[in-house]
């Protein structure tokens, strides 16, 4: 028995540790701490003083951006909101159900499907986005949010199909079997005993629903058409190439910076699920 | 009356049959112990009386009426899992009244009956804690309670007993034991492979081995007249001596030889065998007593000397290689290398003929 820590703590190599450490976490939040700066910079010294301490500093490019786009920002923030928060609760339900199903029922076919569904983890999203556009444009849904939220309600994501799935094979069958002797039929069991306990997964789903679908661009791109109708990434763009010709890159950065106040609590709430989330999944994030 | 029965019961896996010819009739308010090493099948039986398995072929009867095929909600059985199989998202008070809730049973009806089983198993204090906060032994009782509650007419055990330390066994198979004297019209069928809760608990004990029944009996007569060496192996511990031997039967009765010398010449019949055949000769260990090397049936020499406390364990071996072990009190002292005399009464002997089946006394 050795008494000393086999990892010796001297501290001058703890403190260059720290040091490398803090650089480097430095130079990753850059941009994000430029973006802040430069948020509170009066437009014509975002450029010609690029440091992170503003010279001047103004609420301005809040104030001023907040009515820009004739649309106040807050609605632009509501419509992404109402688009994540029906998209969480689509994601919940459906990925859930469809996790139970593959997890414990057996139906025909239910090996091939479950095969089939990993597949569309490999099919990128561009390729299917034309064929399902030309879908909703046929049923007149184009330019509303359905097409955003309306696949949610199915289980399209199958990357959090398959990660429920693994939790709800890690959930003893006994449990399964107690509520069958309680008397539950199939739907009980899951809505009374698996979807509770799968709660850990479950918010790891509703977060990373949350982070995809509030900076989502490509997909709300070529959906909404209407400026009212626009989520916040929407709304940031129209600030760029402005029909005036010239960006507003002051009120970009200030609405970037409340666009990304949501992102920033949740991640500060949800740190320690959102790192285990990325672990234990290994893909993106 | 019968509570359940059994009859020519099968189960397959694949080609695998897990469970031959099962016949079996359980009263009610009886405990009936199925026993037998890991992979008999009893814990499958068990869960096909539950409903969870489906039956290939036989007929299950509950209180006369054919089953097989009714769902296990309705067959008016609880179970009790080896794993407790408590709902880790509900507190105790939950997990005991789930059941009623599903079954649309009135509030007030539920709390007089969650409130009725906790205070029989002194869950009381604990009502408002989730299962991950109590001890095994509390888990246990929760998972006993579960059954309580539902007010079934059978409770099924399965290995309740075997995620618990030692002392917390004892203490919880006194319990058990305590439970069924308390609810005195339940029938029980319980699941071990420990051999010592089958003794204690049991009414009767069923004896599994590979899919079949090889016994069922009172502990006791399974302890004084095993029907073949299975049993005889199984049921005792430390288990009965084998030693080989000759059988000749004679006019309706069984001589013994072993080595050449005859052993006992009275006591067992040939049960209608003829002829000379390799037999076995059974002796429990704590049947065996020291004596003069002329009166002994036994000799070998010590190997081994285990001190138990109460009793002291030697493991021989005999002049011509067999293994034996023998059960004394302490007041021996015994020594490796020592060459022990031993006798048993004849009425202590048992024999098995070439098939191991036990042969029948006179």
């Amino acid at each position: 028995m050795s008494e000393a820590p086999t990892q010796a703590t001297n501290p001058a190599r703890r403190a260059g540790r720290m040091l490398l450490l803090i650089a480097v976490a430095v130079l990753m939040s850059y941009p994000l701490l430029w973006l802040i700066a430069s948020s509170f910079k009066p437009e014509s010294l975002i450029f010609s003083d690029p440091g992170l301490i503003p010279a001047q500093f103004t609420l301005a490019n809040y104030l001023e951006g907040w009515n820009r786009l004739g649309v106040p920002f807050g609605i632009f923030m509501l419509n992404s909101a109402v688009i994540c928060v029906l998209a969480i609760v689509g994601n919940l339900f459906s990925c859930s159900v469809a996790a139970y199903a593959f997890a414990r029922l057996e139906f025909p076919f239910s090996k091939l499907a479950f095969g089939l569904m990993l597949l569309t983890l490999m099919l990128p999203f561009h390729v299917t986005v034309l064929p399902q556009y030309i879908v909703f444009q046929n049923l007149g849904a184009v330019n509303t949010i359905i097409p955003l939220v309306l696949p949610k309600f199915f289980a399209v994501d199958a990357f959090f199909i398959f990660l429920l799935v693994q939790f709800i094979r890690g959930i003893p069958r006994d449990l399964d079997q107690a509520a069958e002797m309680d008397g539950c039929n199939k739907y009980q069991i899951f809505w009374h005993i698996i979807f509770p306990i799968c709660r850990p997964a479950l918010v790891l789903v509703a977060i990373f629903t949350f982070l995809w679908t509030w900076s989502d661009f490509f997909s709300q791109l070529i959906y909404l058409n209407q400026v009212e109708k626009y989520t916040a990434p929407l709304a940031l763009n129209l600030f760029i190439d402005a029909t005036s010709g010239e960006s507003a890159w002051g009120m970009l950065f200030a609405m970037s910076v409340i666009t990304l106040l949501p992102l920033f609590i949740l991640f500060v709430l949800f740190q320690r699920q959102i790192a285990e989330g990325i672990a234990t999944t290994g893909l993106k994030g | 009356m019968t509570a359940i029965s059994l009859r020519d019961v099968r189960k397959s896996y694949g080609g695998l049959e897990v469970i031959s010819d099962v016949d079996l009739d359980i009263e009610t308010g009886e405990f009936v112990v199925f026993v037998g090493p890991s992979g008999c099948g009893k814990s499958t039986l068990l869960r096909m009386i539950a409903g969870l398995e489906g039956i290939n072929a036989g007929e299950l009867l509950i209180d006369g009426k054919f089953a097989n095929d009714v769902p296990p909600a309705r067959r008016g059985i609880a179970m009790v899992f080896q794993s407790y199989a408590l709902y880790p998202h509900m507190n105790v008070f939950e997990n005991l009244a789930f059941s009623l809730k599903i079954a649309h049973v009135g509030k007030p009806e539920i709390e007089r009956r969650v409130q009725a089983a906790a205070d029989m198993l002194q869950l009381t204090p604990y009502l408002k804690r989730r299962p991950r906060q109590l001890s095994g032994g509390q888990r246990q009782r929760v998972a006993i309670g579960r059954a309580i509650v539902r007010e079934a007419k059978v409770f099924l055990f399965d290995e309740p007993l075997s995620n618990l330390d030692a002392a917390l066994r004892v203490a919880t198979r006194i319990e058990i034991a305590r439970l069924k004297e308390r609810l005195a019209d339940t029938t029980m069928v319980y699941v071990t492979h420990d051999q010592v809760e089958a003794m204690t608990l049991a009414d009767r004990i069923v004896v599994l081995n590979a899919g079949r029944i090889e016994q069922v009996g009172r502990p006791v007569d399974l302890y004084d007249n095993p029907r073949n060496l299975f049993v005889a192996g199984f049921i005792g511990s430390p288990a009965m001596n084998f030693l080989p031997a000759t059988l000749t039967f004679e006019n309706g009765s069984t001589r013994i030889e072993r080595n050449g010398k005859p052993l006992v010449t009275t006591g067992f019949t040939s049960g209608g065998r003829a002829g000379v055949q390799n037999g076995t000769l059974g002796v429990r260990p704590e049947h065996l007593d020291l004596a003069s090397p002329e009166a002994a049936l036994f000799s070998g020499t010590v190997d081994l000397v285990e001190h138990l406390g109460e009793v002291t364990i030697a493991y021989m071996r005999l002049d011509d290689g067999t293994p034996m072990l023998a059960k004394f009190d302490r007041t021996r002292e015994l020594e490796k290398g020592e060459i022990l005399h031993l006798k048993a009464e004849p009425s202590d002997l048992h024999c098995f003929d070439a098939d191991g089946m036990a042969l029948p006394r006179r």
